[in-house]
């Protein structure tokens, strides 16, 4: 009885050795692995070049800023049809979003706007006139969010609400910051160093208001 | 916030489409299925910094001018959130719905998957091509007759 006891604890040991051994050299998998969810990953699909636009964006400021949202969503009753009267009390949870985002905003002039009239030259002079500075792009990709906290269930549509929020909170942060005024300030300083390395001696540049 | 000064002009903006499909049915012990399938939309700028331009690259005589401008550059891939679109999505009866973190981190991979191929889609070339255009007709106004362009190496003239 005591052999058979024997043969069979030297029988598991062996197994487990095994088993290890085979987790060392990667031959199965570690027992952590096994009840780790596998990551959802995204298939390689190919690109498709929808437009391509030729621009004359002089950009002249980038602002990083980062925002936060929060956005909660009352629970509706469970029972709110016509026909099934609705108990006070009894609704589902409400739905609460917190989000970070780290966008950036690019502000300049668009060049493409210069037209024949905002041009003069006279000799070795130059006057120019650029358009108003404007905010060109608000970046704000996927990888620039972060959910602090989302509980209950939020659909697509809910979330790139929330999303958008945080998007318009981001230009209201950056507008204060008077980076329009800054944008032009700078594009006229550009603008004037090269014309004077263009040749021309008296330079007279302007920005739109 | 943070503010940095530029000198970058922006001569091309590609507009690329791209689907983002994913099925979770790899860990064995969850049972059924979930599937989505999203649409996204990036829009790619590219272009050339003017401030690398010295008076040394710069070289007039009379109404002729020669001018050396830097390589192009990347400047922004801008994927907004309105548009990333869920068009498709299905979640068998044992499983829980995408999160909204978990749609965000599928966006984040076609994010990277799209910056990992800018440079199969030439938009480099197209930007270069533009800027000489854009400083060559900037030129023109300003009274030059024969203008040229180049880029490092690479020669482009105008006249």
């Amino acid at each position: 009885m005591r052999k058979t006891i024997t043969r069979y604890l030297w029988l598991i040991v062996l197994l487990l050795a095994t088993v290890l051994l085979l987790q060392q050299i990667k031959w199965l998998p570690s027992f952590k692995d096994v009840f780790t969810s596998q990551p959802l990953e995204i298939d390689n699909t190919p690109l498709v070049i929808k437009e391509v636009n030729a621009l004359a964006q002089l950009i002249t400021i980038t602002a990083y800023n980062e925002v936060v949202i929060e956005q909660t969503i009352k629970g509706v009753p469970v029972f709110s049809g016509p026909l099934v009267p609705s108990l006070p009390g009894i609704k589902f949870p409400d739905k609460k979003i917190i989000l970070i985002g780290k966008g950036k905003v690019l502000a300049g002039v668009e060049l493409s706007k210069l037209s024949d009239k905002d041009i003069f030259v006279k000799g070795d002079s130059v006057a120019i006139h650029l358009p108003k500075a404007l905010l060109l792009q608000v970046i704000l990709n996927p990888s620039d969010f972060e959910t602090f906290e989302e509980t209950g269930t939020w659909t697509d549509d809910e979330v790139r609400a929330v999303k958008q929020k945080l998007k318009d909170k981001l230009i209201i942060t950056v507008l204060r910051q008077n980076i329009i005024q800054k944008a032009g300030d700078k594009a006229k300083l550009i603008m004037e160093n090269f014309l004077q390395n263009s040749g021309f001696k008296k330079v007279t540049v302007t920005v739109g208001n | 916030m943070a503010l940095q000064q530029m000198s970058d002009l922006a001569t091309v903006e590609y507009v690329v489409t791209k689907i983002i499909k994913a099925s979770d049915n790899k860990t064995w012990y969850k049972i059924g299925d979930r599937k989505i399938l999203m649409s996204c939309k990036a829009t790619l700028t590219a272009g050339i910094d003017l401030s690398s331009i010295k008076r040394e690259n710069i070289n007039i005589e009379g109404k002729n001018i020669t001018l050396i401008l830097p390589h192009s550059k990347m400047m922004a891939v801008n994927i907004k959130p309105e548009d990333i679109v869920e068009e498709y999505e299905s979640i068998d009866v044992l499983r829980q719905p995408f999160t909204g973190k978990e749609r965000n981190a599928l966006a984040i991979q076609a994010e990277n998957q799209v910056k990992a191929s800018i440079a199969e889609l030439g938009i480099l070339q197209t930007a270069e091509t533009n800027a000489a255009l854009f400083v060559n007709s900037f030129l023109h106004h300003l009274g030059y007759e024969k203008i040229v362009i180049q880029f490092g190496n690479v020669l482009n003239t105008k006249n």
